[in-house]
């Protein structure tokens, strides 16, 4: 099996200290072995006060977002071996505070994440969310629309590579941004951009955006928020410019939960299990 | 804790990014640099309201040297630069060459790459309209 000497130079820093330092270690990693395993083992041998955050340790829940010789990865979802480098500088993401090593304080991303109103505003019926009694229909089309957009993680990538954010911290940034437009195009949505204003603000609204693609390069899961930032762009300008047609919200296709199954559906199996 | 927002250093490095950060820093700077100009125009241009000898006088200081034309073709250059850049934000931000929302699958393609042909061509035209300039100053650079 493959193996090879890697050095991992890890950017560490503890509040006592003050100042952050890098600190190596070399470990021999074979072929497969995860970034996110490598910083176990330097935990477990060399040093149990190295501090990051992990959990799923496949690619879903966004904990492990990091930057390696300068790129934005998952640690859980990097092969050490891929990398091609026989040094690998580890660091916390950028344009966040760090609370220890590398874990980054992600309150910023969620405050602004929570301001663009993440969830589908519907006024024409109101009850239908507290009392569900069916189903919105949408087509492919409408589905494919956002769906792209609502695989985001929330790891805080694509806000760390954003040189906008960088210089003006008040950006919403591509996450929220990214949001704001699966929302706002979802045609189960009533309030679009007119309800989330804070998307056309001139000082942290999408118009700050100068389409570095930096956020879309970083993005480990192909969620493109570069694209959701410009086509809200477009957005904006449809709605300002009254271009926009009136979008029909998607119908409500009411269940009978006590009707009889059609003639023709297929019967269960036999039950395996009787009580 | 300590904050890692890097500020404007980040502009500066585009990192292992795309070409497109590179864009995004000459745009910047060109932008800011045509901002600063164009009060100096404004007033240097303004001299005129003093009468023709103010304005030849004014003119003799600041447009006939090499210095002055070199500025000259740095400004056309920031201009060129600016403006082919921004046409190409401009028709991305409308929709094109971005490509359509679509179901995201591995290896993941994006947006950025999907324009990159529009990169290319702001760079292949700022080459030339440089390269042009640079023939149509030089002249003025020698100070005939």
């Amino acid at each position: 099996m493959e193996k090879k000497e890697i050095t991992f130079r890890i950017l560490k820093y503890s509040p006592e200290e003050g100042k952050p330092r890098w600190s190596e270690y070399t470990l021999e990693v074979v072929k497969g072995t995860t970034l996110l395993q490598a910083l176990y083992e330097v935990k477990e041998r060399y040093d149990p006060t190295l501090s990051f955050r992990a959990s799923c340790r496949m690619g879903v829940c966004g904990s492990c977002a990091m930057k390696v010789n300068g790129k934005h990865v998952l640690a859980c979802q990097t092969q050490v071996l891929k990398l091609g480098a026989d040094t690998l500088n580890v660091e916390p993401l950028s344009n966040y505070s760090v609370v220890k090593d590398l874990v980054p304080d992600l309150s910023p991303l969620f405050e602004k994440h929570s301001k663009v109103k993440p969830y589908i505003l519907r006024y024409s019926d109101p009850d239908e969310f507290n009392n569900p009694t069916g189903e919105y229909l949408q087509t492919p089309k409408q589905l494919e629309d956002y769906l792209q957009f609502s695989y985001c993680i929330k790891c805080g990538a694509c806000v760390s590579a954003c040189p906008v954010v960088s210089g003006n911290e008040d950006f919403l940034g591509p996450q929220a941004l990214t949001q704001a437009y699966r929302y706002a195009v979802d045609n189960r949505d009533e309030g679009y951009i007119v309800d989330r204003e804070v998307v056309s603000d001139m000082v942290s609204g999408v118009l700050r955006c100068h389409f570095v693609g930096a956020c879309s390069e970083a993005c480990p899961k192909g969620v493109d928020p570069g694209m959701a930032l410009q086509l809200l762009k477009r957005e904006i300008f449809l709605h300002t410019f009254g271009l926009k047609g009136k979008r029909e919200s998607a119908g409500l296709h009411r269940i009978d939960f006590n009707a009889p199954p059609p003639p023709d559906a297929p019967k269960p199996p036999p039950r395996t299990v009787v009580s | 804790m300590y904050n890692r927002r890097e500020g404007l250093i980040k502009w500066l490095f585009g990192g292992k990014y795309n070409l497109e950060a590179y864009l995004f820093l000459l745009h910047r700077i060109t932008g800011i640099a045509l901002a600063l100009y164009l009060p100096v125009h404004i007033i240097v241009t303004g001299m005129r309201i003093f009468g023709p000898e103010v304005w030849k006088a004014t003119m003799e200081k600041v447009a006939h040297s090499p210095i002055a034309a070199f500025g000259e073709w740095l400004l056309v250059v920031a201009v060129a630069v600016h403006a082919l850049n921004g046409m190409r934000l401009i028709l991305t931000e409308f929709g094109f060459f971005i490509g359509r929302p679509s179901r995201p699958s591995y290896p993941y393609t994006n947006s950025i790459d999907r324009q990159r042909v529009l990169s290319w061509g702001v760079m292949l035209l700022s080459a030339v309209f440089i390269v042009w300039s640079v023939v149509a100053f030089s002249p003025r650079f020698f100070g005939h």
